[in-house]
């Protein structure tokens, strides 16, 4: 399988914070949601994929090219939205055109603009009086006019409403339906990535807890309830994580290590987020 | 390169109307008052502060950290900022060349000198002042640009009440 983006062993030491050894690959072709929490890493790790910043170890590879000092051809093949609006202040749609029809080798006005009118941006406005989910848009549509075959996405779809954010992934299931194209999109909106994702990777505290396939994710895991005595009998190695309340316990579970006559409800990508999280702070 | 530029220069247009209205005014000054001098110095200036202008609105929209993931090198950034502020001081020079033709004595040589020294000034300016903005940004390097400004000022003002008189041209040759 041909990998679109493969992470070794990269870590970047900054005080008080370290990103620690981070591996992942992301297969063509697919989706791959990076989540975790405020601080976790995850816009350090685009950061150092987009070679913004430098690393002080591991690999990147990108569309099977070394990231550091990425060739202009290499450029052009990535779409990169960050988490906010990067165009000027004064631009309208006609002058990001003009500007990234130069830019860009690849760029094709007529995309440009179909994607810009089908989400209803404004011919006459500038940067400026655009609203927030506005200047997102104009940045995926920039993003998706030159013939990329790597989205990246840092924190795109957050503080948008659900309507637009709904209008954003189902244009990136659009996106991948050719087999060459994948993306990696951060988020802390976690039913998003639950919607879109094929790949999960949770970064936590600098280091990746896990980096799996969101279906093996959801299927391996489960909501456990039961009374502390049924709990007591489970092994400690089926859980991921649990919480006591005075109705009983609640606990993330590997599925196929708990007794059958126990009910295990299935769990979504923020219950393993959550419990995950909570276990790891004990 | 030439989309840097565009992006600079179409980002810059807003301003235009403000430039034209002060060119006119001190157009209009230096008619009345029948000194050139001004409207030149004006001129390169402005020239010269347009680069710093364009500089400070890629660090709000933060367009840098967005340019590098284009197909645009570090060096391309640095490199068309100052194209861009020599393409402004050719432009400064053009003006100040046919406004002191006109208003001169039509002295080809007179108006030459005149527009070259004030477009080295520009020049020099903008070599100055762009490395010190690209190390501390727009917003702390604004200190240093006053600095930068205002020392050379110091320095002729402090030197012509110690007695000294400015070079002549002749001296120049």
């Amino acid at each position: 399988m041909e990998l679109a983006l493969e992470l070794k062993n990269v870590t970047k030491r900054y005080d008080g914070f370290t990103l620690d050894a981070v591996s992942f690959s992301l297969p063509r072709g697919c989706i791959m949601g990076l989540i975790g929490e405020n601080g976790a890493g995850k816009s350090t790790t685009i950061r150092l994929i987009l070679d913004l910043i430098g690393k002080d170890e591991g690999t990147i590879t990108l569309l099977g090219e070394d990231s550091r000092d990425a060739s202009k051809a290499l450029r052009e093949k990535i779409g990169v939205v960050m988490d906010e609006s990067c165009f000027p202040e004064n631009f309208t749609l006609r002058d990001v055109d003009s500007v990234m029809k130069r830019v860009y080798h690849s760029w094709v006005s007529e995309e440009f603009f179909a994607m810009a009118h089908r989400f209803s941006l404004p011919d006459k406005k500038i940067v400026k009086d655009y609203s927030h989910g506005m200047k997102m848009k104009l940045a995926i549509a920039a993003a998706l006019s030159h013939r990329a075959e790597l989205l990246i996405l840092d924190e795109a779809t957050s503080g948008l409403d659900p309507v637009v954010r709904e209008e954003i992934l189902d244009v990136f299931l659009e996106f991948i339906q050719d087999e060459s194209h994948s993306i990696l999109l951060s988020s802390h909106i976690l039913s998003d990535l639950q919607k879109v994702c094929d790949y999960i990777t949770f970064i936590h505290r600098g280091k990746v807890l896990f980096s799996r396939g969101k279906d093996e994710l959801l299927e391996s895991y489960g909501i456990l309830k039961c009374s502390p005595e049924e709990f007591s009998r489970i092994d400690k190695f089926a859980v991921a994580g649990y919480r006591e309340s005075k109705f009983g316990v609640e606990a993330l579970v590997l599925r196929d290590k708990i007794p059958s006559g126990l009910v295990v409800d299935r769990a979504g990508i923020e219950d393993i987020m959550l419990y995950y999280v909570k276990e790891n702070v004990q | 390169m030439t989309g840097l530029i565009l992006k600079d220069l179409l980002n810059l247009k807003r301003q235009g109307k403000i430039i034209a209205i002060l060119f006119a005014f001190y157009l209009f000054l230096s008619l009345t008052s029948h000194d050139s001098s001004f409207f030149g110095g004006v001129v390169a200036v402005l020239c010269a502060m347009l680069p710093v202008t364009a500089l400070s609105y890629d660090e709000r929209c933060k367009w840098d950290k967005y340019a590098l993931t284009m197909p645009v090198s570090r060096k391309d950034l640095v490199i068309s900022k100052y194209l861009l502020g020599a393409l402004f001081c050719a432009a400064g020079f053009l003006v100040n060349f046919a406004f002191n033709l006109i208003t001169g004595s039509g002295n080809i040589a007179e108006a030459l000198e005149i527009s070259l020294s004030l477009l080295s000034v520009g020049m020099f300016f903008i070599s100055l002042i762009l490395p010190i903005l690209f190390q501390f940004g727009v917003e702390k390097g604004r200190l240093l640009m006053m600095l930068v400004l205002f020392v050379p000022v110091a320095v002729v003002v402090f030197l012509s009440t110690q007695g000294l008189s400015l070079p002549k041209g002749k001296n120049l040759d």
